[in-house]
């Protein structure tokens, strides 16, 4: 079984955040940074380092969901039904990378869904696509 | 259906603290191109003729114009305005970084300050909420300092702007410093700041921006995008950003070299981009939305001092701070980059001062009497840091300087006016226009002062003809009305010239944006209309034939290019008279280089004729009429 998941390499992003803005686009019609699913932590003044934050598909948020809200796909993704999603947030602290959001005008948590339309756009090679064989099915 | 602007531009009087907030007029972003038009129309509507730059009835504004924002490469641009304390005519500046898509994502396309608040503020916008906060514990603070001791404070997804020392002490070249090295630095604009007791502007949004027709802009959009991506010249702009031109222009003799003296340095090697990557490099960086990441992260190690952190040198840098003061290691560069992005002031407008103050003392115009024991020679890190100390403190002859080369050498006088490189009060950008007479013309004719944002000629020089003046004044009339679109829209330029987008791409993008449905040729008369309001403000406020503000220092036809490949070249007067000539008859102004009501009424601007009129400074009528077009689109032959 063949997943694909996003490969960040540290010190490539140069912070220009063209993958939250399409990442909004192709979820939600709208321009907006704030309602894409992974984020870019700068750290400046020092040491001086740009490193995209995204889903490393580790499978905690569908764990811990109380209404089972949230489902493995068969490409390795974690899909948020938004019909069940109450929006109570209970993934939001166990996601390591913090790339699970809210947001006043969403009524469900916004968590990345393996589109790659973020590396489709990045020009550095911070963000990539690596496929991984996994032996059991998802 | 939405037209890329937030909707909402806040009023606020420092004077009282009243903070009003109103629906964006459209229609003045519509007529005017909102960022720089907007504000050209708001300062000459406003601003009393006779306000002190520095006074309560000065305006300044900020503005992320209808595109900043708005999923449009390298659509990142704030734009300031104030009436100049460096030029005393309008004055605008802008910068990249991520303050502006952050302005609009809170929900404002403008602000608007008034007044001098009694105490330092600072101003803070979280979406809806917008107030003025007391800035006494960043007062003071240099401009690299505080930016991460207000985000500490605030979060880090704030984005904030603001003055160093120099701002506060209302030295006249002050930028405005954000995302720990992006500058607005031209005309002062963090003078204003500081003259308003204002330290910083602090944003943070989450609002959706609502665009004309999103699908058609994000596919037109990612298509340009993957469409570059292998363009030949992304790679080195990646990897050395505007730092990699530094050796094209010692080649080709225009690198400014020891005040202007001459345009070769022979020691290039130690300053240029490839130094710049290999000693200097810790991170490419990038404004919001920008593919290319021109920004180069650094730090700065020099012997005996603390290792510092910056952006850049950039080109205008690297050459101002570079050549021009005779710093023969990239290291010392970066640090006096640092120094003055610190202490807040220009390092172009800096770089100019400091390197005229220099030629001063080697001429022995200036002692080292005069600076407190210090010398101030070529290629001293420790002379330009104690003058630039002395400068921004204000501390004796510091003072003199703390107008910029124009007011200093009208007090040192005996000669020296002939090499203060300015134009209007503002000083030259980093390319001697001695064997590049378009952008001479460029600078003498620049609406906010010397500048080479307005107009860049050099590879139109070396097409035409680097000795022949012919035909230089309608390429930089041309380049005059489409650079400034850029500043209009609140985008970056760089894409567009670096990268072949033709601006008609640019314009259809605009249109998927806004929905204003227009041509270039529509957005070409608009900015001419934005100048000719520039020029006519220009003149109310200093009243006097538009010509005699439009001559460059003496320097640019006394000397001849003493050494390198431009030796021995050069321009004459009456060559300069020519081009001023030529030029104004583009522009359909008259010799005096006043706009005439002809072309004023053909650009709906018959307000600011009777206001010429009035004060006489109306251009004649021409004797063959104006030209149908002024400045037509130019092409290029061999680049």
């Amino acid at each position: 079984m063949q997943i694909k998941k996003i490969k960040v390499t540290t010190g490539k992003c140069s912070g220009c955040r063209l993958c939250l803005q399409i990442c909004a686009i192709s979820h939600f019609d709208e321009i907006n940074p704030k309602k894409a699913s992974l984020r870019v932590e700068a750290r400046f003044p020092q040491p001086g380092l740009y490193k995209p934050k995204v889903c490393i598909q580790c499978g905690k948020c569908m764990e811990v969901c109380p209404e089972d809200a949230i489902y493995r796909r068969e490409d390795g993704a974690y899909i948020v039904d938004k019909e069940k999603c109450t929006n109570c947030g209970e993934c939001i602290p166990v996601c390591k990378p913090k790339v699970i959001f809210q947001h006043r005008d969403v009524d469900h948590v916004i968590i990345c869904d393996n589109c790659f339309k973020c590396v489709e756009l990045c020009n550095t090679g911070a963000i990539t696509i690596f496929t991984k064989t996994v032996k059991e099915k998802v | 259906m939405g037209d890329g602007l937030a909707g909402t531009t806040i009023r606020i009087n420092l004077s009282t603290g009243e903070i009003k907030k109103y629906p964006t007029d459209s229609q003045l972003m519509r007529d005017w191109f909102g960022g720089r038009g907007a504000i050209a129309k708001i300062l000459y509507d406003e601003v009393p003729r006779n306000a002190d730059p520095f006074g309560p009835e000065n305006l300044f504004i900020l503005t992320a114009g209808v595109m900043s924002g708005c999923f449009i490469p390298a659509g990142a641009k704030v734009e300031f305005g104030s009436v100049s304390p460096l030029t005393n005519g309008h004055g605008d500046s802008n910068m990249g970084g991520h303050l502006g898509p952050a302005l609009k994502y809170a929900g404002y396309d403008m602000v608007i300050f008034s007044g001098i608040s009694p105490k330092p503020v600072y101003l803070y916008i979280d979406d809806d909420r917008v107030e003025l906060r007391d800035a006494a514990a960043y007062w003071g603070m240099g401009s690299l300092e505080c930016e991460p001791v207000m985000k500490a404070d605030l979060g880090e997804d704030f984005e904030i702007a603001t003055i160093g020392p120099a701002g506060e002490n209302l030295i006249r070249f002050s930028c405005i410093t954000h995302d720990y090295g992006r500058q607005a630095g031209r005309t002062g604009q963090g003078a204003v700041m500081g003259s308003k007791k204002l330290k910083a502007i602090a944003v943070r949004g989450s609002n959706s921006l609502k665009v004309h027709d999103l699908a058609n802009l994000t596919k037109y959009v990612t298509d340009i995008i993957k469409r570059t991506k292998t363009h030949p010249n992304m790679a080195p702009w990646q990897k050395y950003g505007t730092a990699f031109f530094i050796d094209w222009s010692n080649k080709n003799a225009v690198l400014p070299t020891r005040n202007f003296q001459t345009t070769f340095y022979e020691n290039i090697d130690g300053i240029n981009g490839e130094q710049l990557v290999e000693k200097c490099l810790i991170t490419h960086k990038a404004c919001f939305g920008c593919w290319m990441n021109c920004g180069k992260y650094t730090k700065a190690i020099l012997p005996g001092r603390q290792v510092v952190y910056l952006e850049g040198p950039e080109y205008e840098t690297g050459a101002l701070c570079g050549s021009n003061l005779g710093m023969t290691d990239i290291n010392q560069v970066a640090y006096i980059n640092w120094l003055m992005d610190n202490v807040g002031i220009d390092t172009m407008s800096g770089g100019g001062v400091v390197a005229f103050a220099m030629e001063c003392f080697q001429r022995g115009l200036i002692t080292e009497k005069d600076l407190e024991g210090h010398t101030l020679n070529w290629g001293s890190v420790d002379d330009t840091e104690h003058f630039v100390k002395m400068v921004v403190e204000r501390r004796g002859i510091g003072d003199l300087f703390a107008g910029g080369t124009k007011r200093a050498a009208e007090v040192i006088s005996q000669g020296s006016e002939k090499f203060a490189m300015q134009v209007k009060g503002q000083e030259m950008s980093g390319y001697d226009g001695r064997y590049a007479p378009g952008m001479l013309l460029a600078y003498m004719t620049c609406d906010i002062g010397a500048h080479h944002n307005r107009a860049w000629t050099i590879t139109v020089d070396m097409a035409e003809g680097r000795e022949t003046i012919e035909g230089r004044a309608k390429v930089v009339v041309y380049l005059q009305h489409i650079r400034p679109l850029f500043d209009c829209w609140c985008i970056c330029r760089l894409f567009w010239g670096e990268l072949d987008i033709e601006p008609e791409e640019i314009v259809q993008s605009l249109n998927y944006v806004t929905g204003w449905n227009i041509d270039t040729a529509e957005a070409l008369k608009t900015s001419e209309k934005i100048w000719n309001l520039v020029r006519c403000h220009y003149l109310e406020r200093n009243p006097a034939n538009g010509r005699t503000f439009d001559y460059p220092p003496a320097r640019s036809w006394e000397d001849k290019i003493p050494s390198g490949p431009g030796e021995g070249k050069g321009l004459s007067f009456a060559q300069i008279e020519a081009m001023l000539d030529d030029y104004y008859a583009c522009r359909g102004w008259d010799k005096n280089g006043n706009p005439s009501r002809e072309v004023l009424h053909d650009l709906k601007l018959d307000f600011a004729a009777d206001n010429l009129e009035k004060i006489g400074l109306l251009g004649k009528p021409l004797p063959e009429g104006i030209p149908e077009v002024r400045g037509a689109r130019y092409k290029p032959k061999a680049f």
